[in-house]
């Protein structure tokens, strides 16, 4: 299938601005944590959670103006889950307890994306069957 | 054990308690708190019940430090800020003394020694803070009735007066004592005056840091009695024999004393004879190397001695002031000490005699197969109390052996082990516990009321190495590579490591690191618990891992323990009759220096210094803070 994709606005896809809201503010915060936290400054695991945020503000931006379709929208949702996790997990290592509680947003932003969100929710079915048994 | 001096002679010269360390109860006046070492307050006012609302009440930045990228060296602040005089004093790892108000942490004076900010005997500019003195007799309107004293790198002592901070020029030189004018033997560097003096009645007792990696021949480990107005030297304390000093050295006293005040005995913890690692230079008996000596501190003169390892080829430098405190036990009141080591014992000794009050057993250890080498066939073991590690390593760390691709299970495989006091080879032993410790430079803390001593231990495993001479140079780029020592005079230099995987994982299995309690009246280990967290890359690691630890607890009274001391840059509070945490803060680097209680104008402080360590991780500030409740009076 060709990659198509359309513009949107926050209305259709509330899960995706979430996602970037929490994506955006785990971004400032761990930027403040590496500059300014004493017991992580200029580490190499707050320069780690640093780049993931960023790559996740990226992706949740991609899929709340402009989802891509298909294989690419499928994957670009599995890779935001996969960073969500991951840079939550590095937060929880790194004891900072405002980045994990942004990464628990961007989750929650990412389940609404998964199941609520317009775009997203048809390409995701469209890859994943047993989600169209999931509940509306 | 060696006993020299009857003990009846130095209660007839020591018994008189001067009152020239007039100190109020509260106040935090040595090193150790006070000079049985205890690191005990009485104060009350900070609870279990509310530690938790602990806040941060003021803290300074001193501008004294370097991480070592710059022109100068990085800096290890040890330095444990004293309370006496109504005011702050502490030493600076750029050998500058800060007198502060205790309440706001406002700069009274600085002094500034000008000492050279190179590292001519230690790898860092270090410091374990300053001294006190006050006179018993003070006149009126003369300066230095009261004296704050610092040490440097270069072996100058320099003497001020605690109110001005102006030299005090009746001391030494004009203020300034250079102890290397009796650095006649052997003197190849400086005798480094890192650790503050012990100060007891009219007289500063001062021992040296040196290298006793670097040379075989090295200058003997005196210690200097000098008169606390002057200077004037009273008496030495040497632990080499005159007639060995010239092939062998050190066994000097580089960490902290104790000081029975009511008998006026000095507690020498005497460190290993060098070089560390090699003792073909040295096989002639040196009894009082690497042990527990008590001194008369009139005189001088050795009342008793016990060597807690014989023959030391392991750096196990005794390294931390022993603790006094009376043990109720069978119905009797026993005057004890309680020694701390690197090696994990804890011997518990009568103060008096040097007898042990729970036994010290002789047993057989593995030999040494160097050439040159004689290794001693027993060694002095301790079963009760617990020893702060096991007798055996931890074992491979499965983890690091699967991250690592068996290369941990490989290497530990290929090294010599055979249990305890296992000595270094040409192939590599693996050593455990090792130089690192066990318990370091802090040594314990206890709570006389109850005989209840804590104490907080590493767990570290190294990999000793002998390196033939021939091959050294080229192995060692001159030396210049990390972990080398030269053991120059000796036919093997050599090499340390710590047991790692390529990617840096501890190769032994945790915990790295635990805080634990004992009841001194029956020698029985009450708790015992992971202390710290490590930290790699910023990442804190399980709790259950515990820290590698410098530093030392305090006890007060309401039954809690401040520490700080671990990698991950925090301070803590710990509930003394669980041994679980009760309050944290995150600091500006680890606070390897033990913390000062003390309490004025009726509110309580705990004072850490938070200046870091190479040893634990690169992370250096110099930052002073002081903790109390935000509404205490």
């Amino acid at each position: 299938m060709a990659n198509q994709s359309q513009p949107l606005t926050h209305l259709d896809e509330p899960g995706a601005w979430l996602m970037t809201a929490g994506s955006a503010l785990g971004l400032l915060v761990a930027l403040i944590d590496y500059f300014w936290r004493g017991d992580i400054s200029h580490t190499r695991g707050v320069l780690l959670v640093i780049v993931s945020s960023a790559l996740l503000l990226g992706a949740a931006l991609l899929l709340a103006i402009r989802a891509p379709h298909g294989g690419l929208g499928a994957t670009l949702v599995a890779l935001a889950g996969l960073d969500i996790l991951a840079t939550g997990f590095a937060a929880w290592m790194l004891e900072a307890n405002w980045l994990l509680g942004l990464m628990i947003v961007a989750a929650v932003g990412w389940i609404i994306n998964v199941f609520f969100d317009a775009q997203t929710k048809s390409v995701v079915r469209k890859y994943s069957p047993r989600l169209q048994e999931s509940p509306r | 054990m060696t006993r020299l001096v009857p003990f009846s002679l130095a209660i007839a010269s020591g018994i008189v308690v001067a009152g020239s360390a007039a100190v109020q109860a509260q106040d935090w006046y040595t090193f150790n708190g006070d000079l049985a070492a205890q690191k005990y307050s009485t104060a009350t006012q900070i609870t279990p019940d509310n530690v938790g609302k602990l806040t941060k009440a003021w803290e300074v930045h001193t501008g004294d430090v370097s991480d070592g990228t710059g022109n100068k060296p990085a800096s290890d602040w040890s330095a444990t800020p004293l309370f006496v005089n109504n005011t702050i004093y502490l030493a600076t790892p750029f050998y500058r003394i800060f007198a502060l108000t205790p309440d706001t942490g406002k700069v009274k004076w600085t002094y500034d020694t000008k000492s050279t900010l190179k590292a001519l005997t230690q790898p860092d500019l270090k410091t374990r803070g300053v001294a006190y003195w006050q006179s018993a007799n003070p006149v009126a309107n003369e300066p230095c009735q009261k004296i704050v004293y610092i040490g440097t790198m270069d072996a100058k002592l320099h003497a001020v007066d605690a109110d001005t901070g102006k030299l005090c020029s009746g001391f030494g030189d004009n203020g300034i004592l250079d102890i290397n004018r009796w650095n006649t033997t052997n003197a190849k560097w400086p005798l480094s005056i890192l650790q503050p003096p012990t100060v007891y009645k009219d007289t500063l007792f001062i021992g040296w840091a040196g290298k006793d990696w670097a040379d075989s021949e090295a200058p003997p480990g005196r210690v200097f009695a000098v008169d606390a107005e002057t200077g004037k030297l009273k008496w030495t304390f040497d632990a080499i024999p005159a007639d060995q000093a010239k092939t062998t050295g050190t066994a000097d006293v580089w960490t902290s004393m104790s000081v029975d005040r009511e008998r006026g005995i000095l507690y020498l913890p005497v460190s290993s004879p060098s070089p560390n690692y090699y003792g073909g230079n040295r096989t002639e008996r040196l009894p009082l190397a690497t042990s527990v000596t008590a001194l008369n501190a009139d005189t001088g003169e050795v009342i008793w001695s016990r060597q807690l390892v014989h023959h030391d080829i392991w750096d196990y430098d005794t390294n931390s002031a022993p603790v006094l405190v009376d043990i109720q036990k069978d119905g009797q009141t026993i005057p004890a000490l309680v020694q701390s080591s690197k090696q994990g014992f804890l011997y518990v000794l009568n103060r008096l005699t040097g007898e042990p009050i729970y036994p010290i057993v002789e047993k057989p250890v593995p030999q040494s197969t160097i050439v040159g080498e004689k290794s001693s066939p027993t060694q002095p073991y301790v079963a009760t109390p617990q020893p702060v590690v096991s007798d055996k390593w931890p074992g491979v760390f499965g983890l690091a052996d699967l991250a690592s691709l068996g290369y941990c299970s490989k290497t530990a495989a290929a090294l010599r082990y055979d249990g305890r006091f296992t000595p270094p080879s040409l192939k590599g032993s693996l050593t455990y516990p090792a130089t690192v410790g066990g318990t370091e430079w802090g040594g314990g803390a206890v709570d006389p009321t109850t005989a209840t001593y804590v104490v907080n231990s590493s767990s570290v495993v190294q990999i000793y190495r002998l390196v033939k001479r021939a091959d050294y140079a080229k192995e060692s780029n001159n030396g210049n590579k990390p972990g080398y020592f030269a053991q120059a005079g000796a036919p093997y230099g050599f090499h340390i490591s710590n047991f790692l995987s390529p990617q840096g994982l501890p190769c032994w299995n945790p915990p790295y690191g635990t805080l634990a309690s004992y009841d001194l009246k029956t020698g029985k280990l009450l708790w015992k618990e992971p202390f710290g967290e490590v930290q790699k890359w910023g990442f804190y690691m399980p709790d259950s891992w515990g820290s590698v630890t410098i530093g030392a607890p305090v006890v007060t009274k309401s039954g809690l323990i401040f520490i700080g001391g671990s990698m991950d840059s925090r301070v803590r509070a710990v509930d003394l009759k669980t041994g679980k945490v009760l309050w944290k803060q995150t600091v500006d680097a680890p606070a390897v220096a033990m913390p000062a209680v003390y309490t004025y104008k009726g509110k309580e402080y705990v004072l850490f210094a938070a200046g870091g360590n190479a040893i634990l991780t690169p992370r250096v500030s110099d930052q002073i803070v002081a903790f109390a409740l935000p509404n205490a009076k």
